[in-house]
């Protein structure tokens, strides 16, 4: 007993100065009984790109259901290993009067010496510092409980525990990846103003009042019918559920004269392209079939995807972060791409020849004589070339 | 007709005029023909870097005025180059070869609502652009007896060729169509030629000229200035020549 007490207490003052820092290079990583084999951990979602914070849970990840895989070999297989997270020493704070910034994520009690350890990640996300065992049943709600802007960064803490204390542990906080782990459910504001300019086909969505967030990487434009049911075969399956924020942020950006704010502070779109999709301040729909244009972070104007002429759209744009996670969507505003008339449409109506293609070549008199000249002049060159050679 | 077919066979008559000065290897000076002074690397080419007001004659072949009406009457431009071989050398005389150059512009307009729509009052947005890749291949004939043997800094010349361009309009979001679905993009041609001359500037500083020539086979730069007249149309063929002022910088190496 007292040597499992020295051991822990001499593996805490080593975790303080080594929590959220790893310097460990190595493909495996061992302090005696436990042992965790980083490069093969792996996760359901597929890993986003390096940069793009591969290792964090995003919005999507947690509505999807993502969980992480962590592999582990163990010299013990009586006790059981217990998956924390936590943004300080979880090592030395399990108790549970002292759990405001670690939680109990995964736990499991190995029947061989080389097994895997699931961990959902919605269990991460719920942050139940109050729990006393791993979180079950948890729904996608929990994914809308963070309010943090700039998300969490957290440690993982794998403890091998007997008769509830700490045996041996090990921890992971992303590998080489300098961006570590964490969980971050928040997408960049929106701009607070949409203005649509006419086309063919196609609307000019120009926006302003955009605030400067260093996370946003591009905006998306939504674009829905008037009239379109939530339930149409159209709204698709990889639509995600719409979010159920705690409503208490004000909405940003102006609101038409007269237009109601449900109790989450979601605006519905203007009656002359009302819908059931769009609301403004609601969470932007994740895959949606209703995406008509994206534009990078330093534009202030998107020229959306081919749409329906005398179609009367409601349109609206969100932010995203490399992770993914699309903000709330802006003001909507109603536009009606219509026929238009361009310049070759004009220059054809009044008689101007020409058009059909670059190979549109006419065989005639008058276009053979230029090839002609171009190739006797070329072969005079050539002789006269000749001529001064032998010379 | 009969002016183009006379400007067609001008290069030939060109060569041909330039054929007997090939029968000299070496002009008086004993100065090789190719080679130029004996105090400069050889010269065998020239290089433009053009840039001029480009405003296409489209409406020269058309009833009404659809060009000037879409697009206004602002000036647009056009940046380009040419690259030429100077082949023959015309001892106290110049130099003549053949030239090809390639230049672009574009020029923008506000789609128009049709004159039926009742929707007056909309925000149009979408843009119409023609675009015009001109290309030519001329004879050029530079003069630049006063520049090597009377010390005056200019060089004229002269060019004539033919020219062809491609052109094509995107409608806001693709290649425009017309009402019958014809494809808004062709190629255009005919003859061209310039007038121009060009001001030597090494007299600037004699030592960086010759420093260039050293290290780099520059043996000459110029600014130039040139009257360039194209007719890129016919009646099957939309008129996207011009007739316009050129400027820019010239190498000789």
């Amino acid at each position: 007993m007292l040597a499992t007490l020295v051991l822990a207490s001499a593996r805490q003052s080593e975790a303080q100065t080594n929590t959220n820092t790893n310097t460990n290079t190595n493909t495996t990583t061992s302090r005696g009984g436990i042992r965790l084999t980083e490069t093969q951990i792996d996760r359901i979602v597929p890993f986003r790109e390096n940069g793009n914070k591969r290792y964090w849970i995003s919005y999507s990840d947690c509505v999807l259901d993502d969980a992480f895989s962590f592999p582990f070999n163990v010299t013990n297989t009586s006790l059981t290993l217990e998956v924390w997270a936590g943004s300080s020493n979880c090592v030395d704070t399990r108790a549970l009067t002292d759990r405001q910034q670690c939680w109990l994520v995964g736990k499991i009690t190995p029947d061989t010496d080389s097994f895997r350890v699931s961990v959902p990640v919605r269990n991460v996300v719920a942050r139940r510092t109050e729990a006393d065992d791993v979180p079950t049943g948890l729904t996608a709600d929990v994914c809308n409980q963070s309010e943090e802007a700039a998300g969490e960064s957290f440690t993982y803490y794998f403890m091998q525990v007997s008769s509830g204390q700490v045996v041996d542990y090990e921890t992971w906080n992303g590998s080489d990846d300098r961006e570590g782990t964490g969980f971050d459910m928040i997408g960049p504001r929106p701009p607070s103003s949409v203005r649509l300019g006419i086309g063919e086909s196609q609307l000019d969505v120009r926006m302003s009042g955009i605030a400067e967030e260093a996370d946003r990487e591009r905006f998306r434009a939504f674009c829905v019918p008037a009239g379109t049911a939530l339930d149409e075969p159209d709204a698709g399956e990889t639509v995600l559920p719409p979010a159920d924020d705690a409503g208490t942020q004000t909405p940003s950006g102006a609101t038409d004269a007269g237009t109601a704010t449900d109790d989450d502070g979601e605006i519905p779109s203007p009656a002359e392209c009302a819908n059931e999709v769009l609301f403004q301040n609601r969470r932007a729909p994740v895959n949606s079939p209703y995406e008509c244009g994206t534009a990078s972070v330093i534009s202030n104007s998107i020229r959306t995807d081919r749409l329906q002429n005398g179609v009367t759209y409601a349109v609206a744009v969100a932010g995203e972060d490399a992770m993914g996670n699309a903000g709330k969507l802006s003001q909507i505003a109603c536009g009606t791409p219509t026929l238009l008339d361009d310049f070759f449409e004009v220059y054809s109506r009044s008689g101007g020849p020409g058009g059909g293609g670059f190979c549109s070549v006419s065989y005639g008199a008058a276009s053979r004589t230029p090839l002609a000249a171009l190739g006797i002049g070329a072969l005079g060159l050539l002789l006269v070339l000749r001529r001064r050679h032998s010379s | 007709m009969k002016f183009r077919s006379l400007v067609w066979s001008l290069p030939l008559l060109g060569t041909a005029i330039a054929t007997p000065a090939l029968a000299q290897t070496r002009d008086t000076s004993g100065d090789s023909v190719l080679t130029g002074p004996r105090d400069q690397s050889p010269q065998h080419a020239a290089f433009e870097l053009r840039f001029g007001r480009y405003v296409p004659d489209v409406d020269e072949n058309v009833p009404g005025s659809p060009f000037r009406d879409f697009f206004g009457t602002t000036d647009r431009f056009l940046i380009g180059f040419e690259i030429d071989w100077q082949a023959l050398r015309i001892p106290h005389f110049g130099s003549i070869g053949p030239g090809f150059g390639l230049g672009y512009t574009r020029i923008s307009g506000t789609n128009r609502l049709p004159a039926d729509s009742a929707d007056v009052d909309a925000s149009v947005s979408q843009s119409s652009t023609l675009s015009i890749l001109p290309m030519y291949l001329v004879g050029v004939l530079r003069v630049d007896v006063l520049m090597r043997d009377l010390k005056v800094p200019i060089v004229p010349y002269a060019k004539l060729g033919a020219g062809w361009a491609l052109w094509w309009v995107n409608d806001g979001i693709g290649i425009a169509r017309d009402d019958a679905g014809l494809k808004g993009s062709d190629v255009s041609f005919g003859p061209q030629w310039a007038l121009g001359g060009m001001l030597l500037l090494d007299g600037i500083d004699q030592g960086s000229a010759k420093t260039l020539d050293n290290e780099t086979g520059v043996n000459n730069v110029y600014l130039f200035g040139e009257w360039y007249n194209s007719e890129l149309g016919s009646d099957s063929r939309m008129e996207v020549g011009t007739s316009t002022w050129m400027v820019g910088f010239a190498l000789e190496m």
